[in-house]
């Protein structure tokens, strides 16, 4: 029993896991059983640093840039959240995908297909889904419903003779790659469904979070899930953070203000489409956003979103988003006349990751070593 | 041409937009006046059929109704015993997230009516009324009813206005900047200033409220006017009808409550008590803000300089503590008008007495200083020794003809503008004895600062209420004096305001510390009293906080216009702790809160007088109960009813004597009495009390009828009353005479 209930986890979420922590067993070194999840953190935060830092640094063409968002997207309030204090190991390798997603969709949407690179620009995006499935099914849900949205936002680029090939590259191949994966999950749920195991309905709005949850910036972890009416005392740190807040909030300033104006084309658009997006996940993720109406339409959107568990989940491409937003008011002030700005930004990031994340950090660590002793 | 024609289409977008937003505005009118509906009602055996007993209690539970989004109002008739007491609430089987809001309101004996409103935001198909009885007997409940009432509506008028003026706007706004017709330093100003309030007001981003130490007596003052004004009491208002079970409490008597007013209103629109009271705040939250950049603006004439000493304001740890910990309404609505208070002395110190512009600068101290008086007397007390102080230190000035008599003109019009408020509190202070003049502040001495307070790098107290020693002004504004004692001690120049600023401030703080003989001044006849009723020393912060943004504004002025990169690198930091400070002291405010849900009035009980002082001096508070007229033997009374401090009775006295009949309300002086006539006299108010306070009525021998009595006050208000009107009707005509002839 023991053995087929491990079986059963292995199958359902230790794909890629599985597979790279016990890389080391198959090439002979033998860890214990504490050292395989340091060292498969290690691993996780320089792949998610290394990738975040490649795709950002492409987006933005600014290596400096580049650095700035991945630390902004390697330490967020949200991936240590989930990482380190919920230990949700899947979420968090399926994290350190979600930049190649968005550099995926910003190389398909805002590419110039008559440029020679376009041709590979689905490779991102692909390489992005497959880890993403392979490592948590829910965030690969909300992965396609966050490429829905670029979809519809980039409507007109969809029709366009050479983006949507492009797309499908990415797509379908993905779902392909992921078939062995998938399909015997989703047989295994369905039957699982018909002995009447079916997941209970759950509401979820309850469980969002408030605003000030979501822009908190010094952290610590508490003892209690964010939502309902426990409020934000002593909650866990569900939300993104101070410093991405205001990013975002620079940027609608600067877009309100018409400072985009005949700036950069298809990079702004897309940016805006990114802060739009992201905004649209920000309040999914608020118990504000009524959850409860649409679950009351349908028994099957019910499920659908009963699955989501906790709306915050949103807010790892909610992160992924803004950082990309953040990394858009960087290159507009790297552009502007003032340039100064873009290093007063800059400083600002890192002020922020000091304040914010180090701080988080120093929790978790002094509770591990609490655990420890 | 195309410039002339792209114009047009967007003059027509904003009729569009106008056309669309008045259309929905007058399709949700006719709501507002709909009648009420009766959704539910219950009582006689229908209640007692339905009663659930178990392990010695009783619990009612209605047939289940729908609910579809509104406000409704639950009435509730009883006539209980004096042990007996309801718990009552409107409940659902299911219902969306926070789809019903209300809470668990008592019904005390004594109290035969009680009501309360539940919110409802989404439809709810199977809710109840649910009564949970003290004992087993339900007889109490004699009737229950639930009705829809048109307040629902109300309210989402009044926030689809708000946000439609939002909406415009923000359009306008963004018309006119790609116009060119705002400055971007103006545009700065104004996305820093509403940066500031969010930071300011981040505790309160959530659906509950922090419970500050003082936020339920606030609370109650907000409601209890707004009880008053939908009970018709008469302008202004000074005494509230529902406190102290009924009797009433001169809070609006003593404690200025004009702005409260807001939050009524909201109250009255439809709003919860939690809803109005954020609401309101974030109002005050923008008011402090703008008044502190105007009147900074106004002193400095340089917009950055303005907006950073707004924000040192505006985040100050100590007025974070007024909102949050102490939830000290008086004193934070006071601090929205120090800035002005301080604007006009500036400009009367500094501006030539020849200007025509001269005469206007008065306006700013005239109207800073009636809304300190109308927010917190103790404020007022401390603004006016400060503007004492200040006249004394600069006599010269001061002596000078033309300032000399705006000062003058300064002090004769806040008195005549708010005669109607502050001529009736001393008048009744005079006339009578209340517990605020019975309490004596041994030892003030203690609670005030400590040395080491000024250093906290990062204010942190999550919502406690911290009485003594733990207060701060923040590092970040310490950093602020000792980088301009280090500044001054390099240059060579001096700044006078920037020195005023530093040496007012650095005083302020030395007043609030332990280390200050607060002690031995109270022991000096006359200025003891003063003293003592400030309460605690660290209320000088307040003036401390403005005297320090007051420096942060001119030290950045003067960085901005020559100081070298060290200078500005010092400044950077300073601006950084405070910001930084600010930031954590509201998160860990957030963090640490307590949510409270407060929708109902009838939940906070009626005795949040916090320490009772305008209590009369005989009222033993502990004693009240709602209760019915107590007459004396031979005296019958009936058809009592009681509306706020207005009470009808029949009276019949049957014997050959003059017979007494104690009301429940407290005896204030100002009652009247208005008696059907009867040939034998007319009864009137007694000199004497009846038990702890009560007004008490003298009935005189075989009198019959029915009497009137309702709070009047005395002639003198009313011409308090009449000099504020004449003197603002005054001002008002001399400033419109003036910009006619302009």
């Amino acid at each position: 029993m023991q053995r087929s209930h491990e079986w059963k986890r292995t199958f359902f979420w230790i794909a890629v896991i599985s597979l790279i922590a016990s890389m080391p067993y198959l090439c002979g070194y033998h860890f214990t059983a504490e050292d395989l999840p340091e060292l498969y953190g290690i691993v996780l935060n320089t792949a998610t640093a290394g990738i975040s830092y490649v795709c950002f640094g492409r987006m933005f063409r600014n290596r400096v840039t580049g650095i700035i968002c991945s630390a902004l997207y390697t330490l967020s309030v949200y991936r240590i959240y989930r990482l380190m204090v919920i230990c949700s190991v899947r979420e968090g390798t399926a994290i350190a995908f979600l930049p190649l997603v968005l550099y995926g969709l910003y190389r398909i949407f805002a590419g110039n297909p008559d440029e020679k690179g376009y041709g590979t620009s689905w490779v991102p995006f692909l390489t992005g889904t497959v880890g993403i499935v392979l490592s948590h099914v829910p965030t690969f849900g909300i992965t396609v419903f966050v490429t829905a949205l670029f979809c519809a936002a980039c409507m007109r680029k969809m029709i366009c003779r050479k983006t949507f090939p492009a797309l499908l590259k990415g797509t379908l191949p993905s779902l392909a790659v992921s078939l062995w994966f998938l399909v015997p999950f989703h047989a295994d749920r369905l039957v699982r469904d018909a002995q009447g195991n079916r997941t209970s309905f759950q509401a979820v709005q309850s469980r969002g979070i408030s605003f000030a949850q979501l822009t908190f910036h010094f952290w610590t972890a508490g003892p209690q899930m964010p939502g309902g009416d426990s409020g934000g005392q002593y909650s866990d740190p569900a939300g993104i953070g101070l410093i991405l807040t205001a990013a975002l909030g620079i940027f609608l300033i600067l877009w309100f203000s018409g400072r985009f104006q005949g700036a950069d084309g298809e990079n702004v658009l897309f940016a805006k489409k990114t802060a739009v997006i992201g905004l649209i996940l920000l309040v999914m993720s608020m118990n504000i956003f009524p959850w409860d109406r649409i679950q009351a339409f349908h028994p099957a959107i019910a499920a659908l979103i009963s699955g989501l568990q906790y709306p915050y989940h949103l807010l790892g491409w909610g992160t992924a988003c803004m950082v990309s937003v953040f990394g858009a008011c960087l290159r507009y002030f790297e552009n502007s006349a003032k340039r100064q700005l873009y290093w007063a930004m800059a400083a600002a990031a890192v002020m922020g990751i000091a304040t914010s994340g180090m701080y988080l950090l120093e929790y978790v660590s002094s509770v591990r070593s609490l655990l420890s002793q | 041409m195309r410039k002339e024609e792209s114009g047009k289409k967007r003059y027509d977008y904003l009729k569009l937009l106008f056309i669309v937003e008045a259309v929905l505005i007058l399709a949700l009118l006719p709501g507002c006046f709909r009648r009420e509906k009766l959704v539910y009602s219950s009582g006689g055996s229908e209640i007692s059929e339905r009663v659930e007993r178990t392990e010695g209690q009783g619990r009612f539970c209605s047939e289940r109704f729908a609910l579809t989004p509104g406000v409704y109002q639950v009435r509730i008739w009883t006539e209980l015993s004096d042990e007996q007491h309801i718990q009552a609430q409107i409940s659902c089987d299911q219902a969306g997230f926070k789809a019903l809001k209300n809470n668990v309101v008592p019904v005390l004996p004594g109290n035969d009516y009680q009501d309360f409103e539940v919110y409802v935001s989404d439809r709810i198909s199977a809710a109840y009324v649910q009564c949970d009885f003290s004992g087993t007997d339900s007889g109490g409940l004699v009737r229950l009813e639930v009705w829809k009432t048109n307040m629902g509506s109300r309210k989402l008028l009044l926030i689809m206005a708000a946000l439609f003026m939002a909406l415009d706007f923000l359009v306008i706004f963004r018309r006119r900047i790609l116009e060119g017709k705002v400055s971007e330093k103006r545009q700065i100003v104004f996305w820093g200033l509403a940066a500031g309030v969010l930071t300011a007001y981040f505790p309160y981003l959530t659906d509950y409220f922090v419970s500050g130490y003082d936020v339920f007596f606030h609370l109650s003052r907000i409601s209890y006017l707004a009880d008053a004004l939908k009970q018709g009491a008469s302008l202004p208002v000074r005494i509230e009808g529902t406190w102290l079970y009924g009797h009433g409490y001169a809070s609006s008597a003593f404690y200025g409550d004009l702005f409260l007013f807001v939050p009524a209103l909201l109250q009255l629109a439809g709003f919860s008590v939690m809803g109005s009271y954020k609401i309101f705040l974030l109002l005050v939250t923008a008011a402090t803000a703008y008044i502190a950049w105007f009147s900074f603006q106004k002193c400095v004439k340089n917009e950055y300089a303005a907006l950073f000493g707004s924000l040192v304001y505006l985040l100050s740890p100590y007025r974070f503590y007024n909102v949050y910990n102490r939830a000290a309404v008086g004193e934070y609505l006071a601090m929205i008008f120090l800035p002005l208070v301080c604007c006009g002395v500036y400009l009367l110190y500094t501006e030539d007495p020849a200007s025509e512009e001269y005469r206007k600068y008065k306006w700013y101290v005239v109207w800073g200083m009636s809304g300190v008086l109308q927010s917190h007397l103790i404020s007022t007390e401390m603004t006016a020794l400060l503007l004492l102080l200040f006249c004394a230190v600069f006599i010269g000035k001061t002596l000078r003809r033309q300032t000399f008599r705006q000062l003058f003109e300064v002090t004769g019009l806040v008195l005549l503008i708010n005669a109607w408020f502050w001529l009736p509190m001393l008048y009744m202070l005079k006339c009578d004895t209340y517990q605020i003049q019975e309490i004596t502040e041994a030892d003030m001495q203690f609670t005030g600062l400590l040395f080491g307070n000024f250093f906290y790098w990062v204010p942190y107290a999550g919502q406690r209420y911290i009485a003594k020693n733990e207060v701060w002004v923040g590092a970040g504004a310490v950093l602020l004096l000792l980088f301009y004692a280090l500044w001054r001690y390099r240059r060579k120049e001096k700044d006078i305001v920037c020195e005023v600023s530093a040496v007012f401030s650095a005083l302020m703080l030395v007043m609030s510390t332990a280390y200050f003989p607060w002690n031995t001044i109270m022991k000096i006849p006359g200025i003891g009293y003063i003293a003592a009723s400030l309460q605690f020393p660290w209320r000088w912060m307040s003036p401390g906080t403005l005297f320090l943004a007051l420096l942060a504004v001119f030290l950045s002025r003067r960085v901005m216009e020559d100081g070298g990169m060290t200078a500005r690198a010092g400044m950077g930091i300073a601006a950084a702790v405070i910001m930084i400070s600010a930031v954590y002291h509201v998160n860990s405010i957030a963090r640490e809160a307590v949510p409270v849900y407060l929708y109902n009035e009838g939940a906070m009980g009626t005795a949040n007088v916090g320490g009772g002082e305008y209590v009369l001096s005989e009222t033993k508070i502990s004693e009240l109960r709602y209760h019915k007229p107590v007459a004396e033997e031979g005296l019958l009374w009936a058809d009592y009813e009681k509306e706020g401090t207005s009470v009808t009775v029949t009276l019949e006295n049957r014997t050959q004597e003059v017979r007494y009949i104690e009301i429940p309300l407290t005896g204030y002086k100002g009652y009247g009495v208005t008696a059907s006539g009867s040939e034998a006299g007319l009864p009137s108010v007694s000199g004497e009390r009846g038990a702890h306070g009560d007004l008490r009525l003298e009935v005189p021998a075989q009198y019959q009828g029915t009497v009137k009595i309702s709070y009047q006050g005395f002639a003198l208000f009313r011409v308090a009353e009449a000099v504020s009107l004449c003197s603002l009707a005054a001002a008002a005509g001399m400033r419109f005479c003036r910009k006619r002839k302009v």
